[in-house]
């Protein structure tokens, strides 16, 4: 697993787990941004650009440390 | 009737209330547009009906967040009679949580399935009968902004709504839930790539992007002036002709009028740009230029999303600190709107004229873009120092992009008649009083101005600008200029006679120094209010005057000094 905000430009991962305190994690749950849902990372420079279910959003680098997004082949069967 | 409009940002919820009362709510393409609840009122088959169209919010858990306080404490205390929830019918499942969070409240809903024309292009169908049999409640397709399914969304709130059938009480059943009804009720489509992803590829470019962006604000700019122009001659011809007319009443001619007239020269100006940042908004450009500039602007402690409060500072500083709300993160809130006021506003526009033509003839345009870039460099530097040593934390953001749209012309001008309102509530009361005061400060005890009351100020106020070698009458403009600093010129016109006489009052460096304090000091009178509205604090609004003073004295001395070995 790594932060989201070490992901490359065009990768994908599925999110697993949102670290840190509650309000990121509630902040992050109620737009959508949950566990087990893919995650594509377009831009990164400076803040992120990443969709997940076809909506588009810009992520702050700091928020992006604290999103764990696996990245291994096998992830969709974990 | 008392009907809560709630549901995510940018979902069109004020363009439904618009379309079901015949309003005129000013409605946006980014995210955060209403930030204080709206009232509507309509009728329905002759049945009054209250709308009140609450801040858009992803959920109402997160209490730290304004808006999302504003919504709950809504619904918790006013208990409406029902609620009209508005879902983006492109984004079903991420709406639903919302929909599954506002059932536990007990009270009616109706779900508005708004979009529905922008979910189909996106190759998203959704059986809305089925949703409303799920959920327990009537749910209706609509597309706000070109009237669809607004009869029959009317009919439904007649009727009243239903409370729900399901009850799920934690965040993870509720995403859960929300994903297994979206999953039901949704048929979904490959489509090919859209334009908006095209759109979005070019825009947040790596090496595109920023140049992109620069050649947006460009524009904007030469629309602002250039354009504007031909209504700025037409205003100042109809302000000089009344000024005539009323010769005979110096405290109407000299006082009001011109006072007044320098104020409302400016109008086209600052209507031309707040035009053209409409047009980026609506369009849903903005949004993008927050991803884009936020590499630039964490250098300084901010983040993309002060941006646009930034860019509106050019028009006019209080409603770029209103604009301010929309930052989620507190610290880079209260740090957008302190160092907004260094943004040169157009109202200091007519000072940096008036003194490039007198004293820098040949490279006035050099001078005055060097002034709104010296306000800049301020303003982020000064950013820099609150977050490093006041303000500090990392600021968390995140922020959905829009879906692009065809801004349309209604839109636009409420947009801009709401900013620009502003400015001439201004010109109409403080600008006003401020004008006579002028006048009859300058008239008595003498009508020689050295030895009336303007001139005894000036003359004691002015050792303290002494080192920068200004004179009485440069002080006692800068002085009045604490109320707005349209007065400056406005003071110079009154007080020389003609506001070009300066150029015989000062050297070229000693002129340069005035620009720069003139940009820098003291926010207007209404930039204030703002700050102490927006902040909810004394201690910052204080902070941001003497601050400004500080800055102002200590840089116009500098180039002052420096100017004069140059010059």
């Amino acid at each position: 697993m790594v932060p989201l905000a070490l992901m490359k430009e065009g990768s994908k991962g599925v999110v697993r787990e949102i670290v840190g305190g509650r309000g990121a994690y509630v902040k992050l749950q109620e737009m959508g941004i949950t566990r087990g849902k893919e995650i594509k990372v377009l831009r990164s420079s400076g803040a992120l650009l990443v969709a997940v279910n076809g909506t588009k959003f810009v992520v702050g680098r700091g928020l992006a440390m604290k999103v764990m997004v696996d990245v291994s082949k096998d992830r969709e069967k974990s | 009737m008392k009907v809560a409009m709630v549901g995510n940002p940018n979902v069109g919820k004020t363009a439904l209330l618009n379309a079901i009362t015949g309003g005129d709510f000013i409605i946006g393409n980014f995210p955060g547009t209403t930030v204080e609840k709206k009232e509507g009122k309509g009728k329905i088959d002759g049945v009054e009906v209250e709308f009140i169209d609450l801040p858009g919010t992803y959920g109402l858990e997160d209490v730290s967040s304004p808006d999302e306080k504003i919504a709950r404490d809504y619904i918790l205390n006013e208990k409406p009679d029902l609620i009209l929830n508005v879902v983006d019918a492109s984004n079903l499942e991420r709406n639903l949580y919302l929909t599954l969070q506002l059932m536990e409240f007990g009270r009616p809903i109706i779900v508005a399935l708004n979009l529905v024309d922008e979910a189909k292009k996106k190759g998203i169908e959704i059986d809305s009968e089925k949703l409303g049999k799920i959920l327990g409640m009537p749910v209706v397709e609509t597309v706000a902004v070109e009237n669809i399914g607004v009869d029959e969304l009317k009919r439904k709130i007649l009727e009243g709504g239903k409370k729900g059938i399901i009850h799920v009480k934690t965040l993870e059943e509720r995403i859960e839930k929300a994903e297994e009804i979206a999953r039901k009720v949704t048929k979904k489509k490959v489509v090919a790539k859209s334009v908006g992803d095209m759109l979005d590829e070019v825009f947040t470019d790596k090496y595109l992007g920023i140049p992109i962006f620069f050649a947006f604000m460009w524009m904007a700019f030469r629309f602002t002036y250039d354009v504007a122009s031909p209504l700025v001659t037409l205003i100042d011809l109809v302000i000089t002709q009344l000024s005539e007319l009323f010769s005979a009443y110096p405290v109407i001619s000299d006082g009001v009028i011109t006072g007044v007239g320098s104020v409302l020269v400016f109008v086209p100006n600052i209507a031309f740009l707040f035009i053209a940042l409409a047009i980026l908004e609506l369009s849903g450009y903005m949004a993008r230029a927050v991803f884009i500039m936020d590499k630039t602007m964490e250098r300084f402690g901010l983040n993309g999303r002060s941006v646009v409060p930034l860019i509106m500072g050019f028009g006019c500083n209080v409603p770029a600190i209103m604009a301010a709300r929309a930052i989620e993160d507190k610290n880079a809130r209260i740090v957008t709107i302190l160092v907004n006021p260094f943004i040169s506003c157009s109202a200091r526009l007519p000072i940096y004229v008036l003194f490039a033509g007198a004293f820098f003839a040949g490279m006035e345009s050099a001078v005055i873009m060097a002034m709104y870039l010296l306000g800049v460099l301020v303003a982020l530097f000064s950013a820099l120092l609150l977050r490093k040593f006041v303000f500090k934390g990392e600021g968390q953001f995140i922020m959905e992009f829009p879906s692009y749209r065809f801004p349309r012309l209604k839109d636009v001008w409420l947009l801009t008649w709401n900013r620009t309102k502003h400015f001439l509530q201004k010109a109409g009361t403080v600008i006003f009083a401020m004008s006579i005061v002028i006048w009859f400060l300058t008239n008595y005890p003498s009508s020689e101005i050295r030895y009336s009351y303007a001139g005894m100020l000036g003359y004691f106020i002015q050792p303290i600008f002494a080192p920068m070698g200004w004179g009485w009458e440069l002080s006692l403009a800068l002085i009045m200029g604490f109320v707005a600093k349209e007065v400056v010129v406005e003071t110079l016109g009154i007080v020389l006679g003609n506001p070009a006489a300066i150029a015989g009052l000062l050297t070229p460096a000693q002129a340069l120094g005035f620009m720069v304090f003139t940009l820098l000091y003291m926010p207007c009178l209404a930039t204030l209010a703002a700050i102490k509205a927006e902040t909810e604090s004394w201690k910052w609004t204080i902070f941001a005057v003497s601050y400004g003073i500080l800055i102002a004295y200590t840089l116009a001395f500098i180039v002052t000094a420096l100017g004069g070995l140059i010059f």
